[in-house]
């Protein structure tokens, strides 16, 4: 038999062919892990990789998680926490304080042995000092503050004494305060490099610190897109840190940031995307670290057209199934979402949220008038005549987001309610409900401070709704009962405010609460002496390696 | 005309062209619906206030082409704005970033010209031979494999499996930047230690990029030599019995090479714009990070800045791929008409 001679294309082909099998091969082989399992390996580092770089490091200006987490531990604030319970705040560069019984005065007695990291003294005055910064500065994190202070609230009774007197009884102060936006700054480094500008930036503070700080750490360099390295400051009030040094890279591919911790070339990833974590499962010297966060997610219901409805809202509420989406997109690693106010902070009530119920939904709309249009699958809107139905914008490339939504979709044709999805980038995402291009997204909030008020008002209060998330829901006694509750001094009532608001929000139903996602990063199992608290920064001062 | 005054013109041009870039990017950014002042005021979290403060401070609520009017009244005076995600002034981000590319598209390129155009050139001359087909294997594979998927296969097996090189970043040993190359500050130092890791460091992402580019060019030198060895001239040098390496080097090659510096100088040019998925990999802090991110965050004097780099990038690769000809081809005289 006379053998088919290869054409060269064919052989290039096979070549080809031949060489990524080999090479893909080497990927198959390699799962079991690196050759060696290294000890605990740069014993005096903590290296973490950091999910993203900050924008900048002065406490007045910056407003986001990066910044905040080298922010945290270059300076400190008067109070904070020292556990993962937001409900406990533990004394700082304060060694106790009083409050009065009208919750107006708060007056803060510091500690005398804590020095900025020039040697200097942090005295009453530089609380003055930084927090009348802060207010004339007026950057995007002021307006914590400056909802409840202005330039005479603080006020110097002695060189370790200082007095802060509300504008209004906040119930709120204590964990505004725990933010870095509140951290003391040494006013002399300050006034050396371009001091206090109304209105304006300090491009010293922002890629620097230069003394400034007197937290556990200082900056020693910052490269950007590369890294950020600290020293532990030798007479930090608290003793010394546990570790020498910290390095912080910013590698942004997952995959690679796995093979670091696998190899033992990192200690902590942060910001890990769930759907990564099979990655790291099963891996030796490597573990997940996940801690109940009061990070939400929801879906934004634009409350107009089909939406303006409360049937209409209720029913898509009770059409998505918490339980699958808990457990297949979260992996298990996030807790139902009960309302706008996550567990486990004050003012969260059990106010027994819709639970996936299509029987349910179908009734509700079927006695609200929303017959089927058996031809087309859907029920039809009886003001319109039109099929039953809105659109959803999701971030692109989140995958989280989509499986969610189609989810979602699947469980609303049960019920006759069509919904179309559109991947979107997410800066335009925001732009489109805003500008009623849009009819719901899913989106998310993080805590600014550890209060109610910094999500009831935020997502629900109607200004808010509007303006952030761009939704016409609008309800004026909720309005209300919202402002009351902010300024309610008493704690008992102020607690039977929220719970009033949970249940008004309940019934209008302007958004579907998902999930309370876990915090989750990973670990390098011979880390030790970390807590997470879902209103603080990552602390590096207790952490040690063994 | 002169080169000297071709090469003047050719610059001059730069202008109306950078400036057709700077209109078209501020257009898009002007029509995409998004609201960078409240990306840039901390997302939804941002107030009302604090958004409409930064709108003011960078011109957005004025018409397009005030905009544009304020950044090249901006440009004329050294100055590219404020980067709204670093919080730098844009041209000392480029600054900073643009040696870092440069220093990996540089030592690509050099790997890639060293590999691709001898392995053109050979698999012209032994064509069809086992030399050839490995060559065409090679080159194929180095042309169709995505860049990403090769970084992080490189990565997985010389980082992770063995542990012979580092996965990611530019030099982990303390170095003072003078001029941004780690590799030559690393020598005007003397910083040996810098030097060694560094090189480690550029080894796996400066790979990915000229085995990508080495790919292509073997295969268009390949086809050129084979065009120019089937020409007369080839064979009159034979008949007056030339030796056969003189015919190869000296007559077909020097012809054979246009086509393959054409295909550089493009090359060069999407080096230097920064592979953004390899940047993203190696974590390698390069011009294509720089620009994701500034997408990402709708930071629009980022974009522009860049946008306005790469333009001219492009343009100035192009200009020198001209003049280069001058100088390989007797027959090509810059800025003649024929």
């Amino acid at each position: 038999m006379k053998k088919k001679k290869l054409t060269r294309l064919e052989a290039s082909i096979i070549a080809c062919a031949v060489i990524l099998s080999v090479l893909s091969g080497c990927i198959g082989q390699a799962e079991e892990g690196p050759e060696e399992v290294p000890g605990v390996t740069d014993p005096d580092t903590l290296n973490i990789l950091a999910y993203g770089e900050p924008d900048q490091l002065d406490p007045a200006t910056c407003y986001d998680a990066r910044g905040s987490l080298v922010i945290h531990n270059l300076y400190d604030r008067l109070i904070g926490y020292d556990s993962p319970d937001t409900k406990v705040i533990n004394p700082r560069l304060a060694e106790r304080w009083e409050i009065s019984s009208d919750g107006m005065e708060y007056t803060f007695y510091l500690r005398e042995d804590a020095t900025f990291h020039d040697g200097s003294s942090v005295t009453a005055d530089a609380v003055k000092y930084s927090f009348d910064r802060v207010l004339k500065m007026n950057q995007p994190p002021s307006w914590m503050m400056a909802q409840c202070m202005d330039l005479n609230s603080t006020q110097v009774i002695d060189e370790y004494t200082v007095k802060i007197t509300l504008t209004k009884p906040y119930a709120a102060f204590l964990p505004i305060l725990c933010y870095t936006v509140a951290s003391i700054v040494n006013p002399d480094v300050i006034d050396a490099n371009g001091g206090v500008v109304e209105g304006e930036e300090n491009e010293f503070l922002n890629q620097n610190e230069g003394g400034a700080g007197s937290g556990p750490y200082e900056l020693v360099e910052w490269i950007p897109n590369e890294r950020i390295v600290l020293i532990r400051y030798d007479d930090y009030w608290r003793g010394l840190a546990k570790l020498p040094n910290v390095k912080m890279s910013f590698i942004p591919e997952v995959g690679t940031r796995v093979m670091y911790l696998k190899r033992g070339d990192a200690d902590i990833a942060t910001g890990f995307p769930e759907t990564n974590i099979p990655d790291i499962l099963g891996a030796e010297g490597v573990r997940v670290f996940a801690e109940p966060s009061y990070d939400i997610t929801f879906i934004v219901l634009g409350c107009r057209g089909p939406l303006a409805d409360k049937n209409v809202r209720q029913a898509v509420c009770m059409a998505a199934d918490y339980d699958t989406i808990l457990q297949f997109v979260y992996h298990g690693y996030s807790e139902r979402l009960y309302s706008v106010i996550p567990a486990g902070m004050f003012g969260w009530h059990d106010i027994a949220p819709f639970e996936f119920d299509i029987e349910g939904a179908n009734a509700l709309l079927d006695g609200a008038g929303y017959t089927w249009d058996e031809a087309a699958g859907y029920r039809k809107d009886p003001a319109t005549g039109e099929i039953l139905g809105a659109e959803i914008a999701v971030p692109q490339g989140d995958e989280v987001r989509s499986q969610i939504s189609l989810l979602w979709q699947s469980s609303l044709v049960k019920i006759g309610f069509k919904l179309e999805i559109r991947e979107i980038s997410w800066a335009m995402m925001y732009q489109l409900i805003r500008n009623e291009e849009t009819d719901m997204i899913i989106s998310g909030w993080l805590p600014d401070y550890a209060d109610p008020d910094n999500y009831t008002d935020s997502m629900c209060g109607s200004a808010n709704a509007k303006a952030i998330w761009g939704s016409d829901y609008k309800n004026e006694d909720l309005d209300a009962l919202i402002d009351q509750a902010k300024w309610e001094p008493d704690t008992d009532a102020r607690n039977q405010l929220y719970y009033q608001i949970l249940m008004i929000i309940k019934e209008d139903a302007p958004f579907v609460w998902l999930a309370q996602t876990a915090h989750v990063e990973a670990h390098r199992t011979w880390i030790h002496g970390y807590f997470y608290n879902p209103c603080q920064s990552m602390e590096f001062w207790g952490i040690y390696k063994e | 005309m002169e080169l000297r005054d071709y090469f003047l013109r050719r610059l001059f041009l730069l202008i109306p062209v950078l400036l057709g870039v700077l209109v078209l990017v501020f257009t898009i950014s002007y029509v995409i619906p998004t609201d960078p002042a409240r990306q840039w005021a901390g997302g939804f979290h941002a107030r009302p206030e604090q958004v409409e403060l930064l709108r003011e401070r960078y011109h957005l609520n004025d018409p397009l082409y005030m905009q544009i009017y304020y950044y090249l009244d901006g440009i004329l005076h050294g100055d590219l704005g404020i980067s709204a995600s670093t919080r730098r002034p844009v041209l000392e981000d480029l600054k900073a970033f643009f040696p870092a590319t440069f220093e990996l598209a540089i030592f690509s390129f050099i790997l890639a010209v060293i590999t691709g155009i001898p392995f053109g050139v050979i698999s012209a001359l032994k064509r069809n031979q086992m030399v050839d087909h490995i060559s065409r294997a090679l080159a194929l594979t180095g042309a169709s494999t995505p860049l990403f998927w090769m970084a992080l296969l490189l990565q997985f097996i010389f980082y992770y499996k063995l542990g012979w090189l580092p996965a990611a970043g530019r030099v982990e040993v303390p170095l003072d930047r003078i001029t941004g190359m780690v590799l030559i500050d690393s020598v005007i130092t003397g910083n040996s230690a810098a030097f060694a890791d560094a090189l480690r460091r550029l080894a796996m992402p400066s790979f990915c990029m000229a085995f990508w580019s080495m790919g292509y060019l073997v295969r268009i030198t390949r086809s050129s030599m084979l065009e120019v060895l089937n020409a007369e001239y080839i064979m009159t040098a034979k008949a007056k019995g030339l030796p056969q390496r003189i015919i190869n080097y000296r007559h077909a090659l020097r012809n054979a090479i246009i086509p393959p510096i054409t295909i550089l100088g493009i090359r060069f040019g999407w080096l230097l714009a920064g592979a953004v998925l390899l940047e993203t990999i190696f974590a390698w802090p390069g011009m294509g990070r720089y620009a994701a991110s500034s997408i990402l965050e709708v930071d629009l004097p980022a974009m522009v800045g860049y946008c306005l780099v790469v333009a001219m990038v492009m343009l100035l690769a192009n200009l020198i791929v001209d003049i280069t000809y001058a100088f390989i081809d007797p027959r090509v005289r810059v800025g003649e008409k024929y």
